[in-house]
């Protein structure tokens, strides 16, 4: 235009303003960081929280898996226990009735039940059958009914049903 | 630039007028004037002082000032072998372009001596010819005069470019006074019973001769400017164009009296106009424009 110099370059901001934005941009600076690395701690913070829910959620249902297995083995122990026990009472009812039987009669099978024995077997005599073997039945069960077949060879076979009325436990205690 | 509308700018500028400094600051945000203050500074001290606490108080500052020196012209055209045409070593001057139509060159001299002057940088410095250049609306076959209170600066214009352009010096001539110790010695001799009663027609001789030096001041610079004019319209006709000027164009500066006019018309036969002109506001304008503000 129509000067014969040119303007040096101005600054915007006198000295002592320059000096105060600096320390302004500094704090702004510093307010900034520490809402950010808030926000992050936050965000952190909520993303942890909701593993650690999900890891709640896990464990409990883990727990209520757990209980239930626990219930279950409690079952089969008691089940174990139970058929233990129970296999010690026929192995002891079996020994029983083993020793029950009298020399001249052979069993050929028998059938234990919880309330009932029948027994399957070959007796030379009636007599030796209801002298030997009828009266340990008789005072175990409440019922005893005892069928014969005559052999050929003219010893009998048997079939003894022996009842326990009313009563649950085992026969052969 | 964004920030430019929160900022303020202080636009000063000064020209330096019988060893006192004129001074004009103008205080500007969001191109809105906000404050405005003309100073007269008796010393270059003072100016330093006043620039140095300008510059603190506002970074975005804009010094101009005008050259006032008579090594300065104008070239009606932009090509360098104009200057050469005209006798002028393009080496010795610093010129300028406008609207790539014509120049205004001053002394290279004249322009570090300028610059060396202050202690602060200057940030515009515009020939004494730019203000009226800005301000010259019609500028076919008038005469522009810019009257300061030590010299005048003509431009003729024709055909929108200026083909003429001078500046010249006017003489203050010193009135005759009575000196201090004559006071002292009048003071003496006067009695005191008659000092009373000849204190109201002293005040009111003294009231009515420093009228009569005031007029004799304005009348004489008038017919010097008449009479520089004269020379020239003479030197315009004779060397620069032979189209007939319509009409004179005082820019005044120093409030000349409403004779010259009269006194233009007598001696040069032509229409004037007296413009009461601000030079001051006038070099902020221009540093405005350069800075588009």
């Amino acid at each position: 235009m129509y000067s014969f110099t040119k303007p040096k370059k101005k600054q915007f901001f006198k000295e002592d303003t320059k000096l105060w934005l600096v320390f302004y941009a500094i704090s702004v600076f510093l307010y900034v960081s520490f809402a950010l690395f808030l926000l992050v701690k936050a965000y952190f913070y909520s993303k942890n929280n909701q593993i650690y829910n999900q890891n709640i959620i896990t464990l409990n249902t883990k727990i209520s898996s757990l209980t239930l297995q626990k219930e279950n083995i409690k079952l089969q122990k008691t089940i174990y226990e139970d058929i233990m026990v129970k296999n010690s009472l026929i192995k002891d009812s079996i020994k029983n009735l083993l020793d029950l039987i009298p020399d001249p009669i052979t069993l050929n099978k028998f059938l234990l039940k919880k309330d009932s024995l029948i027994i399957y077997g070959i007796t030379p005599t009636k007599d030796v059958y209801n002298l030997l073997m009828l009266p340990p039945l008789e005072s175990i069960f409440t019922k005893t009914d005892t069928t014969f077949y005559q052999m050929p060879n003219g010893w009998y076979k048997f079939k003894s049903i022996n009842k326990l009325k009313g009563n649950n436990e085992t026969a052969f205690n | 630039m964004f920030l430019d509308r929160f900022i303020q700018k202080a636009f000063v500028s000064f020209y330096k007028n019988n060893n006192k400094y004129k001074l004009l600051i103008e205080i500007i945000k969001n191109n809105k004037l906000i404050e405005s203050e003309k100073k007269e500074l008796d010393s270059k001290k003072e100016l330093n002082e006043l620039i140095r606490d300008l510059k603190e108080d506002y970074p975005q500052n804009y010094i101009s000032t005008v050259l006032q020196n008579i090594n300065q012209g104008v070239i009606p055209s932009c090509n360098k072998k104009s200057f050469l045409k005209n006798e002028i070593d393009i080496e010795n001057i610093n010129f300028i372009c406008i609207k790539n139509r014509y120049s205004f060159f001053v002394s290279m001299y004249d322009l570090v001596k300028l610059k060396k002057e202050y202690k602060w940088n200057i940030d515009f410095i515009f020939p004494v010819f730019a203000p009226v250049d800005f301000y010259a609306k019609n500028k076919n076959n008038y005469m522009y005069v810019l009257i300061l209170n030590t010299q005048i600066t003509i431009i003729a214009y024709k055909e929108n470019i200026p083909i003429y352009a001078d500046i010249s010096f006017l003489e203050k001539e010193e009135i005759l006074q009575n000196d201090e110790s004559e006071d002292i010695e009048l003071l003496e001799n006067i009695d005191l019973e008659e000092e009373i009663s000849e204190n109201i027609e002293d005040e009111a001789d003294n009231i009515s001769l420093e009228k009569s030096n005031e007029n004799l001041e304005t009348t004489d610079t008038e017919f010097q400017i008449t009479k520089i004019l004269k020379e020239s319209i003479k030197d315009y006709y004779e060397n620069y164009s032979d189209d007939f000027l319509e009409k004179i164009v005082l820019l005044d500066t120093i409030k000349v009296g409403e004779t010259i006019k009269e006194l233009i018309e007598d001696e040069l036969l032509m229409e004037s106009e007296i413009i009461q002109f601000d030079l001051l506001k006038t070099l902020n304008e221009l540093a405005k424009g350069e800075i588009n503000v």
